[in-house]
């Protein structure tokens, strides 16, 4: 069963290497992982077809089909030995607006307490702290206002965000700095849903209804004003800055947010910064748009 | 003969005798003194310390020590405060609230650190101890403001709620309205952790004017300024204070108010909260800074010169918590006003920066170490540090007790040399004799460890990341460390052999943490089956361990000593390793 969180298809963000479009196929997109990351690369380029796994005619652009070559958020690629790349690696990457730092993406460095960083986030976004901008400004020039300032021109979040799924007790939690796209966001609620080791079956059949794209449940996110939307509708950048928790809801129940719950790919990708050409290439009749 | 001298004495005199003896420490040595004195001191102990809330079972502690009256648990491991443990991973009091209710109607106080506390739970607390008195929930999580009001309805004798840390689902302000009119007794409340914009004021202000013994109080940041003096007004011996929101536009009739408000707090000796500070109220506050020995400036995003003039008016100060907008600048006039501190935490303003953001580097904390005699704990983010710098540090603050650097991009060299940083921490451990709990960072090789395993003797808390070459650093620390308790290990290069060859010490030491090691999952099997005593536990989020060859390193290991055997409350990540693991196929 393949299953990627129907989301935002428009292809891989400022992640590492390079994803490939072929240029006849109809809704497949394939993609290379670059193993060794010496430059993040941003966006798509358009190519022929490599080795990658290929959709099925027909089946909806999932997640997986996209390999977000960012460094993972686990630390550990090769049994635990030094993270090449994690970490020591790329420290300039492309300036690409929306590509969190290297650092962000090593889970849990700095040491800093869970407690603290969301605290520096409520303070990054606080109404006051924006408006006492105007009247500190002589005392608090960029430097003190950098934490802001890190919130919206970097990755925009710092902390972790609670995610639940509907029919599954426990929740969780996800560090968004760590995702560079709407893409990876779906590979790691997948892994964490649908691959939390000893998943009872139920566990996976719920998921895979999910992640077929048979829309039994829809991801959605509560923004700052307490409303709650769907997810993919915004740049991935302004997501990360107004985005308070997830859940993976059920469709029944998110009838209020409108029905839409696959995205139009080519209205997608127009809105996000991309220096891949041919863009028009990736539409394809097979993805609907149900209203 | 020395059964006679034991019996000698009837045990009402033995008990009035152990009730002098406080520690837990102690209490243990008097209770293997021999049989009698076991009986006795269990009868007699009221207060209980356990670490790991795995190590031993409720049914067990009620068992030995029938008449408890205050309990602290502990349940996570360290590194969950970094998101290093999976939600769900565990540390549920429940199991012990329940036990309890039945077996100490009058259990008085409940200290939680790290664990899952329910909103039953809380309600469970509240309906079954009629003199419950002292509620601390440090990193805990799970509950809601519902669950507090519970215990404000119901704990007429409460003391003390102080929820430090904790997430806590907010549901607005009301549930301080549950304190009946009639309750008096508050002494310390911290509820700064809470997240809603809603405060109940007006109930606030009640409960702080008619608890008249209240010493601590912190409050959240929904309170605003403007309503600190009426606060404090009502409470003027409070000797603990945290302020919600410390910003507003400028007012001279609330700066007046708030500075005459603070200078009738003649006992007021710590000060923290100053969230989204606007600096032209800080003068407010300096009427108490001359009395004040803690500060915590932790979330006060002001420059250098700001934080400076303020600190001059702190020379009593021990205690800093502060971020590093202070800057090297800033440090070097603190250890000139403030020469008795004591602790110093600098945390980062911007984590995650690529550039550094601000002057900070090694020269802030050297400045300090070298006119502070005093200093014993330090907790310090930097970017940069040199060997040179940390052997001045140790030479120069001796009585150092808790060392933690953070040097934020890891493996970092010596900026100066190049070299790895294994002698400024070697000299570290070398001096500072009474070191109890060290954290490393930056470019250290296996020789690091070997100081450490030679020279850290009084070591009861290390905790390592991105360090190291090969077994034998662990093995140093395992096989030199006579007093270590907490290990935690993260991204380090070490693999099966130190740990197999030091498995007797894990009993030795409450737990040990590695992830993103090289541990392999047979050698976790067969520390399970060789080791009884040891709980060995496999979080591996990516599916069981056991469809991967024995060769594959595990992603995280948890391993404690417990008395109490495997335990049943694992999510669906988690896999212990018992005795029956290493004959199972895989």
């Amino acid at each position: 069963m393949e299953g990627g969180l129907v989301l935002l298809g428009g292809g891989v963000g400022g992640g590492g290497g390079s994803s490939r479009f072929p240029a006849n196929e109809s809704a497949v997109a394939k993609v290379e992982v670059v193993s060794e990351v010496t430059e993040l690369e941003l966006g798509l380029s358009l190519g022929g077809p490599t080795g990658k796994a290929k959709a099925t005619p027909g089946r909806i652009l999932t997640a997986k089909d996209f390999s977000s070559v960012v460094v993972p958020h686990r630390a550990s690629i090769n049994g635990g030995y030094p993270p090449s790349v994690a970490v020591s690696g790329t420290k300039r990457a492309a300036d690409d607006g929306g590509s969190p730092t290297v650092i962000s993406q090593v889970v849990g460095w700095p040491p800093i307490g869970a407690y603290r960083m969301n605290s520096l986030v409520n303070q990054a976004k606080a109404p006051r702290a924006e408006e006492n901008k105007g009247t500190n400004e002589a005392n608090n020039p960029k430097k003190a206002g950098s934490t802001l300032k890190q919130s919206d021109e970097k990755s925009g979040h710092i902390g972790y965000t609670k995610v639940n799924m509907d029919g599954i007790g426990i929740g969780r939690k996800l560090d968004l700095n760590a995702h560079s796209s709407y893409e990876s966001l779906a590979q790691a609620l997948e892994d964490m849903f649908l691959r939390s080791g000893g998943a009872e079956k139920e566990q996976l059949t719920m998921a895979s209804k999910l992640f077929d794209g048979s829309s039994e449940f829809v991801l959605t996110y509560e923004d700052k004003e307490g409303d709650w939307m769907l997810v993919g509708d915004v740049p991935w950048v302004m997501f990360l800055t107004s985005v308070r928790r997830l859940r993976v809801m059920k469709t029944s129940e998110a009838n209020g947010l409108g029905k839409i719950f696959l995205f139009d790919i080519r209205s997608e990708i127009a809105r996000e910064e991309r220096t891949a050409k041919k863009q028009a290439d990736i539409a394809s009749p097979a993805f609907t748009i149900h209203r | 003969m020395q059964k006679k001298v034991a019996c000698s004495f009837p045990d009402e005199v033995l008990e009035h005798v152990f009730s002098f003896i406080q520690s837990d420490k102690d209490r243990n040595a008097v209770s293997m003194v021999c049989k009698s004195w076991y009986e006795i001191e269990r009868w007699c102990r009221r207060k209980i310390f356990i670490g790991n809330c795995y190590a031993v079972s409720p049914r067990m502690v009620i068992r030995r020590f029938p008449k408890v009256r205050s309990i602290e648990l502990k349940g996570k491991p360290h590194f969950a405060d970094f998101n290093l443990v999976p939600d769900g991973w565990g540390g549920y009091v429940l199991p012990w609230i329940a036990e309890m209710a039945g077996a100490y109607p009058w259990l008085e106080e409940i200290r939680l650190k790290r664990m899952v506390v329910t909103d039953e739970c809380l309600e469970l607390i509240a309906k079954s101890f009629k003199n419950f008195k002292v509620l601390v929930l440090f990193s805990c999580e799970g509950f809601s403001t519902d669950g507090l009001a519970a215990i404000a309805a119901s704990c007429m004798n409460l003391r003390e709620l102080d929820l430090r840390d904790s997430d806590v689902d907010d549901l607005g302000g009301h549930w301080l309205s549950h304190f009946p009119e009639t309750y008096t007794s508050l002494v310390s409340l911290n509820s700064s952790c809470l997240g809603s914009d809603e405060v109940s004021l007006s109930a606030l202000e009640r409960l702080v004017g008619r608890c008249t013994n209240l010493r601590t109080l912190r409050l959240n940041r929904a309170v605003p300024l403007d309503k600190i003096a009426n606060i404090l007004g009502r409470a003027p011996q409070l000797v603990d204070f945290g302020t919600g929101t410390y910003g507003a536009d400028l007012q001279s009739d609330v700066f007046s108010s708030l500075a005459g408000a603070f200078s009738s707090c003649k006992e007021l000796r710590s000060l923290s909260g100053f969230w989204d500070v606007v600096p032209a109220y800080l003068p407010a506050i300096y009427p108490v800074c001359s009395r004040l020995t803690s500060l915590n400036l932790s979330y006060v995003t002001i420059q250098s010169p700001d934080l400076v003039k303020l600190l001059r008016h702190c020379p009593s100060l021990q205690r800093l918590l502060v971020l590093d907008y202070i800057e090297d600048s800033g440090l070097e006039a603190l250890s000139s006003s403030c020469k008795d501190l004591q602790e110093l935490r600098v945390f980062p303003s911007d984590p995650f920066g690529e550039e550094p953001n601000v002057s900070l580097t090694e020269q802030g904390l050297v400045s300090v170490c070298l006119a502070c005699p005093k200093l014993q704990s330090v907790l310090y983010f930097c970017r940069r540090m040199s060997n040179v710098a940390l052997v001045t540090i140790a030479q120069n603050c001796p009585n150092l007790t808790r060392f933690r650097l953070c040097i934020i991009e890891p493996r970092t060299a010596d900026f100066l040399t190049l070299e790895p940083l294994d002698v400024g921490f070697g000299a570290i451990v070398e001096h500072c004799k009474d070191l109890r709990r060290l954290s490393l960072s930056g470019l250290l090789t296996d020789r690091v460890f070997e100081y450490i395993g030679r020279y850290a003797k009084k070591l009861e808390m290390l905790s390592v990341a991105f360090a190291g070459e090969s077994d034998l650093g662990l093995h140093h620390v395992l096989s030199g460390c006579e007093s270590l308790r907490k290990l935690e290990i993260r991204d380090c290069p070490f693999g099966d052999k130190a740990l197999l060859a030091n498995a007797a010490k894990l009993e030795t030491m409450r737990s040990l943490w590695m992830s993103s090691c090289a541990v392999s999952f047979g050698a976790c099997k067969l520390l399970g089956q060789k080791m009884p005593r040891l709980n060995v536990e496999v979080i591996d989020e990516s599916g069981p361990p056991d469809s991967r060859p024995d060769s594959c390193p595990v992603d995280k290991l948890y391993i404690y000593r417990s008395v109490a055997g495997p335990r049943f409350d694992m999510p669906p990540f988690v896999w212990t390793m018992d005795e029956d693991s290493a004959l199972q196929v895989s």
